[in-house]
């Protein structure tokens, strides 16, 4: 299991520090990954590396961490903040300058050591509001 | 008035954009780095269009005379 925690792990810290090649090595072909803020899941490596670029490029100084995982045979679940500057349009919002930071948690199954499948949900509000795209407390 | 608002666990700082943890807003102090950068950021569009006036007033019939005329002095030409 240890090995699927840092197979995991990989996954999650490699792509912001450009290591993309990490998607094809751990990533099974027919990857499904469901997220709350998406309407349909990410379907297959290609899909889930354009939808981490948007990401990328919106935040491109973004680096994500890896605080805890809990794993059992087959599935891994990790706990984890990114944190970045949003130097490019993210969700219809133009460049703002400022630094978010954000936390997820994430449910991954394993087969044959590749991810097929991601249940993930994250603090998008959270992201929104720091953004200046939802108002605070304060600022009503 | 009711209305529905939210908080978040960190908010960036209103002079430097950094990301500040809500137990760490009162401690925090601007790095003078950063606080350049968001400031700079925010005036690129202002900055960008000094460069693209500079560039139209320097095609125009009166930029091209005060080159002309910048570059005579400039080889002493006007005292000649």
């Amino acid at each position: 299991m240890a090995d699927a925690k840092e197979r995991v792990r990989r996954l999650f810290e490699e792509p912001w520090k450009g290591n993309w090649d990490v998607l094809d090595e751990v990533v099974a072909p027919d990857y499904l990954g469901y997220d709350s803020g998406q309407a349909e899941p990410l379907r297959g490596i290609e899909s889930l590396r354009g939808y981490l670029k948007a990401y990328s490029d919106a935040f491109p100084d973004a680096r994500l961490a890896v605080h805890e995982q809990v794993a059992e045979p087959g599935k891994v679940a990790t706990r984890w903040t990114a944190r970045g500057t949003h130097a490019g349009e993210i969700s219809g919002i133009a460049a703002t300058g400022k630094e978010v930071t954000v936390s997820g948690l994430t449910i991954s199954t394993l087969v044959g050591g590749k991810v097929v499948e991601q249940w993930t949900t994250w603090d998008r509000l959270g992201m929104l509001v720091q953004l200046g795209a939802v108002p605070t407390a304060t600022e009503a | 008035m009711s209305g529905f608002f939210v908080e978040s666990s960190h908010m960036p700082c209103a002079e430097c954009g950094a990301s500040v943890a809500a137990a760490e807003r009162e401690a925090h102090a601007c790095d003078p780095q950063r606080l350049l950068e968001y400031r700079l950021f925010h005036l690129r569009d202002e900055v960008a269009g000094l460069e693209e006036g500079l560039r139209g007033y320097l095609d125009s019939p009166h930029g091209r005379f005060a080159q002309w005329l910048a570059e005579r002095e400039r080889r002493g030409g006007a005292s000649a």
